[in-house]
C-alpha cells in the first residue's frame, strides 16, 4: 500500500505543539473543578450531600444497576465521616475514575494491537494512527486520574472491571486472525471502545453539574469521537478500498459512502448500552 | 481534485441570509421525532428542577430560618452562576415570546443555533455552486459528505431552537450575524472543492470549539447541556473526515480547546445579538 510516511509524520509532530497547549488547558480545568468541589464540600451539610448523591444517582440511570453497591455504600458512610464519604459519593470523582478506566482499557487494546503481526506490519496509516491514538488515549488516563486525585480520590490505574475481560476474551481470536481478517476484527473492536468513551462522557457531561468537570469531559469527548469517525471510515475502506487507508488519500477515488460513514448519527447517543455507569470503574 | 479554475462564486449576504430563512420551514417540518424526544427530554427537566427547588427550598428554610431569597437559589444548587442575566426557563413549552436580545442560557442556544443556520446556509450554497459546475469535478465522497452534514446540522438548529423557545423566545433562524459578512467574503473566495472543504473545516471547528466552551460555562438548562453534549462530539466526527479529506492528520489534538480568538475558534455567546 503507498503511504506518505513522512507526511504522517511531519502532521504528528505539529500536532505535539498543539498537544502543549491543549494539556495547559484541560490543567487549567482541572484546577478550577478542584477548586469548587473543594468549595462543596466544605459548605456541604449532610442532608444536601446526600440528596445531591441520591440525585445525581438517579440520574445516572444504568450506573445504579452496575455500581449500587459501591455507590450506596457510599452514601451510607455520610453520617460517619462527612468529607471522605461525600468524596466517595460524590459522582465527580467516580465519573473520573470510570473514565480513567475506560482509557486505560483502550490503551491496553491499542498497545496489543501493535503486537500483532497484521498490525505491526500491516498497513503503516493503521500503524501510525494506533500509536498515536494509543499516545492520546494514556494522557486522557492520566488527566482523568490526576483530576480524580485532586478532588480526593484515588487513581484508577486498571482498566474498566466490566469490559476487560471482554476484551481479553478476544485476544485469542485477534491473535490467530490472518492478515486479510484481522484489521477488520481489531479495527471493530477500537471503534467499539471510542464509540464507549465517546458516549459515556457524553452522558458524563450532562451527570456533572460543576461546569470545569463537564470542560474536562468534553474536551476528552472531542478527541475520541473524532477516533471513532476515523476508524468508521477506516473499517469501511478495509472492505472494499483498503489501498485508498492513507495520508493524503485520493479523495476523487474515494467511494461516496465514504463522506458519511464516519458520522451515522445526527445526534450522539448517549442512552445506548454502550454508555457506562459513573461506578462502573471507580475505586473505593 | 480538478485543476479545472472556475471563477470564484459571487453571492450577497442577502442571499445567504434568504438560503437559511427558506430552510427553516424545513427545519420545523422534518423531525416531528426529534422535536417528540426533546419534549419528554423538557418535562424531564422541568420534574427534576421542580423537585430540586423543593428540597432546596425546604433545607433553606430550615437553615436560615425564612423562606426568603429560596427561589433564587433554587437552581443554583443544580450549578451555581457566574452570570447575572440568566432567565431561562426549563419548563416554560412556549414557542413564540418577546423579541429582543437574548440572555442567560437562551442566549448560549441562540448563538449555537445561529451557527448551525450558518452551516446549513454555507453547505447549501456550496451544493448549488457545485451543481452549477463552478467547482469543478466534485468527488463523490466530498458531495455525500456536505448532503449528510446539512441533514445534521439542519436537525441541530430544531434542538439549539427548542432550548430557546422553551425560554420564551423566538426562534433563531438567521445565520450568527457577528461573522456572516467574514464568512460570506471567505465563500466568494472559494474556487474548487479544496476550497469549500477548508471553509467547512473552519465552520465545523467554530461550532464545536463553541459547544465545547459553552459546556464550561455556568448552565442551567439541562435540556441546553444535553444539546451540547450530543453535538459536539458530531462536529467534532465532521472535522476529522474534513482533515483527512484534506490530507491532514485527521485528529490532531490530544485535548481539544475551545481556541477563542483563533481562526476556527469559539464564539461569544453574545454573537446572537450582535
Amino acid at each position: 500500500m503507498k503511504y506518505d510516511e513522512g507526511r504522517l509524520e511531519e502532521l504528528i509532530e505539529e500536532s505535539q505543539d498543539l498537544q502543549v497547549d491543549g494539556m495547559r488547558v484541560a490543567n487549567r480545568s482541572l484546577d478550577d473543578l478542584v477548586e469548587i468541589t473543594r468549595d462543596r464540600q466544605a459548605h456541604a451539610d449532610p442532608d444536601e450531600a446526600g440528596d445531591l448523591a441520591a440525585d445525581r444517582r438517579r440520574l445516572a440511570g444504568t450506573g445504579a444497576r452496575v455500581g449500587g453497591a459501591l455507590a450506596a455504600g457510599a452514601v451510607g458512610a455520610t453520617a460517619l465521616g462527612m468529607a471522605s464519604a461525600y468524596a466517595q459519593a460524590n459522582v465527580n470523582i467516580q465519573a473520573l475514575q470510570t473514565s480513567a478506566s475506560l482509557e486505560n482499557l483502550a490503551v491496553f487494546t491499542y498497545k496489543t494491537a501493535l503486537t500483532l503481526p497484521y498490525i505491526a506490519n500491516g498497513n503503516a496509516t493503521i500503524k501510525a494512527f494506533a500509536m498515536k491514538t494509543m499516545e492520546q488515549h494514556a494522557a486522557h488516563a492520566q488527566a482523568f486520574n490526576a483530576a480524580a486525585v485532586k478532588l480526593g480520590g484515588k487513581q484508577q490505574p486498571n482498566p474498566d472491571p466490566v469490559l476487560a475481560p471482554t476484551v481479553k476474551n478476544m485476544l485469542p481470536a485477534l491473535t490467530a486472525a490472518s492478515s486479510t481478517t484481522g484489521p477488520p476484527m481489531v479495527v471493530k473492536l477500537a471503534t467499539l471502545l471510542e464509540q464507549t468513551a465517546s458516549e459515556t462522557y457524553s452522558k458524563n457531561c450532562q451527570l456533572m453539574t460543576d461546569a470545569p468537570s463537564r470542560l474536562v469531559m468534553a474536551s476528552v469527548l472531542g478527541v475520541d469521537s473524532q477516533h471513532a469517525a476515523i476508524l468508521l471510515a477506516v473499517a469501511a475502506l478495509l472492505s472494499g478500498a483498503p489501498q485508498l487507508i492513507k495520508i493524503p488519500t485520493d479523495v476523487a477515488a474515494l467511494p461516496a459512502a465514504a463522506g458519511s460513514v464516519g458520522f451515522p448519527d445526527t445526534f450522539l447517543p448517549n442512552t445506548s448500552p454502550y454508555v457506562r455507569s459513573p461506578q462502573e470503574g471507580a475505586v473505593a | 481534485m480538478s485543476t479545472h479554475q472556475p471563477d470564484p462564486m459571487q453571492i450577497s449576504e442577502a442571499e445567504l441570509r434568504r438560503a437559511t430563512a427558506d430552510l427553516d420551514d424545513f427545519h420545523n417540518e422534518s423531525f416531528p421525532a426529534f422535536q417528540q424526544s426533546l419534549a419528554t427530554w423538557a418535562d424531564q427537566a422541568r420534574d427534576h428542577a421542580q423537585r430540586i427547588t423543593a428540597q432546596v427550598a425546604s433545607r433553606r428554610t430550615f437553615l436560615l430560618g425564612s423562606g426568603a431569597a429560596v427561589g433564587g437559589l433554587a437552581l443554583a444548587a443544580c450549578g451555581s452562576s457566574k452570570k447575572s442575566a440568566s432567565t431561562t426557563t426549563t419548563g416554560s413549552s412556549t414557542s413564540s415570546g418577546p423579541a429582543g436580545p437574548y440572555s442567560g442560557d437562551a442566549e448560549v442556544a441562540a448563538t449555537a443555533a445561529s451557527l448551525e443556520n450558518l452551516a446549513v446556509a454555507a453547505y447549501t450554497m456550496g451544493l448549488q455552486a457545485a451543481a452549477a459546475n463552478k467547482l469543478g469535478k466534485v468527488p463523490p465522497a466530498v458531495a455525500t459528505f456536505a448532503t449528510t452534514a446539512r441533514a445534521q446540522h439542519t436537525a441541530h438548529v430544531g434542538a439549539f431552537n427548542s432550548v430557546v423557545t422553551a425560554a420564551g423566545k423566538p426562534a433563531v433562524t438567521k445565520a450568527d450575524p457577528a461573522i456572516l459578512s467574514t464568512v460570506t467574503a471567505a465563500f466568494n473566495q472559494v474556487k474548487d472543492v479544496t476550497g469549500l472543504a477548508k471553509l467547512a473545516l473552519e465552520l465545523e471547528n467554530t461550532a464545536a470549539n463553541t459547544y465545547l466552551n459553552d459546556l464550561g460555562m455556568d448552565l442551567k438548562s439541562s435540556q441546553l447541556i444535553g444539546a451540547l453534549a450530543t453535538i459536539q462530539p458530531v462536529e467534532r466526527m465532521h472535522v476529522a473526515i474534513l482533515n483527512f479529506v484534506l490530507g491532514q492528520y485527521p485528529v490532531p489534538d490530544t485535548f481539544e480547546t475551545a481556541m477563542a480568538g483563533a481562526p476556527g475558534g469559539a464564539r461569544p455567546a453574545t454573537d446572537i445579538n450582535a
